[in-house]
């Protein structure tokens, strides 16, 4: 499923759930037509992709400190409500967690008001995007809700316009993603900036900006920075160490979690925990890189009929180009360091 | 490419017009048509202007999320207009909707009131109650609509039948309450003039007095017989029914092209059937 871009695509992505087909037996899975067998084989794979969100520590903080900002943003303040920012660098899972965390919130305000309304929608997911001005950052809420505007009209009216639509489907978290697209080193970037400060102010809706590295992006520097640093609870997502007996506890957990997740018949379940250290070392402890790894080498699994994912077959299957540096680094860092009884 | 719908949707109601559901749209959602249309165009979705452009009513319907039977209801039947009309407002959930409904006539049964403004109430009258489920019942056999040329002649009929009613007719709008208190009467008049046996009769080669007097008579029982003066309606109906006549000894003879609103009778004169009666695509309407 591509990024929720539409109100429409929201509501798609918040009613799909995925689900997990059955483990089956050899016996019963040679009964299969070919017809059936492929059906099977595909619906597996499609189980591999879809958008399945393990509760790791970082989604249990995350959820607990945004179910704290939204009920305290529920109060009636005349000032400007207190948001979340999301950071870390690519691919730790920080699109993931905010698409969860808005996921989570619309289930349980459409349990309390119902799920029928068609006039709802508690939450905005936004993709701000690069080099934005002003009237594209305000296109860019209106697109996604569906107005269409005409074609002469200001940032100010689209902005009055999304800001009344927004009043009326009781809107309550507006998630910004990319947020480091704002560039307010030059004077439109600083308007689009200065424009959603504004906007969040507008309304009653707790704001959760998600980006790349927030603390040293433009959007945090200059008094515009200050004004959004002072309203914003930084939560910053960082890779899984290995180097602590916690983290090598919580990479190992979040590796059998994964493993758990794997339709495979002859894959025997903790049998990954062995291998957490070679995985940490294949993708630099990123969530998103080790997930990517282990669902390709689990549809290779299934294509090529061996059914369980080992050392040879991970070793097999390439990573993302950030984890494949990360590798190579680590590769020629061990190949230079010194023996320890030299270092002794 | 399907557009995605408005964030806030309306609903649409029976043979609401494109106009009126645009309206409701664009101002629930804080915009115009105007606004949206343009940005239609901009995106090159719309490429004329023209208000009754198919493609417009197809956009329509995206934007509102709507069905594809969603604004088809006909602009004519039987090639009188059929011009949309104010729904009552208990029907439109106080909104302002405009609709087009072939089958119904002056007043909203369900919630006993006058579809037009300033939607008075008949709740009391159960003559005009009882007027609409006999024009109804009428649509559904003869395809008589409200702004046809027998309803017409049969309001003006019924105004010259009464004449107080008439006074206040011409001093008040004309779908005002005056329009309700001589609807029993347009009705059956209305009935009577697209009644095949009447016209058989008031059209026949038989002494114009034998016929006025088949006249006077039904024209009595269609406005009731309470004392009104009914002279000058008879006059009114004898004119038309008299032309009609002499329209159909010419058409004997040769060919005649119709001149007058009136000629529009003669189908039922023929006892035609309407060849649509009955047809798929006709909806029941509750209202």
């Amino acid at each position: 499923m591509a990024v929720p871009d539409t109100l429409t695509a929201w509501r798609t992505f918040v009613a799909h759930h995925p689900a997990q087909p059955p483990t089956l037996t050899p016996r019963r899975l040679a009964s299969l037509s070919p017809t059936a067998a492929a059906d099977y084989h595909t619906q597996r794979i499609a189980w591999l992709a879809a958008d399945i969100v393990l509760e790791t520590p970082h989604i249990t903080a995350l959820g607990r400190q945004m179910r704290i900002l939204l009920a305290r943003n529920t109060s009636y303040t005349a000032t400007a409500r207190r948001g979340l920012a999301l950071s870390g660098a690519a691919g730790l899972g920080k699109s993931t967690a905010a698409l969860l965390i808005g996921k989570r919130h619309e289930r349980r305000m459409r349990d309390q008001r119902g799920h029928d309304d068609p006039n709802y929608a508690p939450v905005v997911y936004i993709v701000a995007p690069p080099g934005a001005t002003p009237k594209i950052l305000m296109l860019a809420f209106a697109t996604w809700l569906g107005l269409i505007t005409h074609p002469r009209a200001t940032a100010q009216h689209v902005s009055d316009q999304v800001v009344a639509v927004l009043r009326d489907l009781g809107t309550t978290l507006v998630i910004v993603d990319e947020v480091h697209n704002l560039r307010t080193n030059n004077p439109a970037g600083a308007q689009a900036a200065s424009t959603l400060k504004v906007f969040s102010e507008r309304l009653d809706a707790t704001f959760c900006y998600v980006g790349i590295d927030l603390p040293t992006a433009d959007l945090y520097t200059g008094d515009m920075g200050r004004q959004i640093k002072a309203r914003t609870i930084l939560h910053e997502i960082g890779p899984y160490t290995h180097t602590t007996a916690d983290g090598r506890d919580q990479w190992t957990a979040l590796i059998l979690g994964l493993e758990a997740l794997l339709p495979l018949r002859r894959h025997r379940r903790g049998t990954l925990a062995r291998h957490a250290a070679y995985l940490h070392d294949r993708t630099g402890g990123s969530i998103g890189s080790l997930r990517a790894l282990l669902t390709d080498a689990a549809i290779a699994a299934i294509q090529e009929h061996t059914e369980r994912i080992d050392r040879p077959l991970l070793q097999s299957i390439p990573t993302d180009r950030a984890a494949t540096e990360h590798h190579t680094d680590l590769q020629a860092h061990k190949r230079t360091r010194p023996p320890a009884a030299a270092r002794r | 490419m399907t557009l995605p719908p408005l964030p806030l949707l309306v609903p649409t109601y029976p043979g609401e017009t494109v106009d009126s559901f645009a309206h409701r749209a664009a101002a629930t959602n804080h915009t115009t048509i105007t606004d949206i249309e343009a940005g239609l165009r901009h995106q090159r979705l719309l490429t004329s202007r023209a208000r009754s452009h198919p493609r417009r009513a197809t956009l329509w319907r995206e934007l509102g999320g709507l069905p594809p039977e969603a604004f088809t209801t006909p602009a004519t039947l039987n090639g009188h207009p059929v011009p949309a009309r104010p729904l009552c407002r208990h029907c439109a959930g106080g909104d302002t909707v405009l609709a087009r409904l072939p089958p119904v006539g002056l007043i909203c049964l369900s919630h006993q009131c006058t579809h037009d403004p300033p939607h008075s109430p008949a709740a009391d009258l159960p003559g005009v109650l009882h007027a609409e489920r006999r024009f109804r019942s009428l649509h559904r056999t003869r395809e008589l609509v409200l702004d046809s040329p027998a309803m017409k002649i049969a309001r003006d009929t019924a105004l010259l039948a009464h004449p107080t009613k008439a006074a206040t007719h011409h001093r008040s709008p004309p779908l005002g309450p005056p329009a309700v208190m001589i609807y029993r009467s347009q009705v059956a008049i209305a009935a009577m003039l697209t009644d095949n046996t009447f016209l058989q009769h008031v059209c026949s080669t038989a002494p114009a007095p034998h016929r006025q007097q088949y006249l006077a008579t039904r024209l009595t029982r269609a406005v009731g017989a309470n004392g009104n003066d009914i002279g000058k309606a008879l006059q009114h109906v004898w004119r038309i029914v008299d032309t009609l006549t002499d329209y159909l000894r010419a058409a004997e003879s040769g060919h005649r092209t119709y001149t007058e609103a009136f000629h529009e009778l003669l189908p039922y004169y023929a006892d035609r059937q309407p060849a649509t009666r009955g047809a798929p695509g006709h909806r029941p309407f509750r209202i």
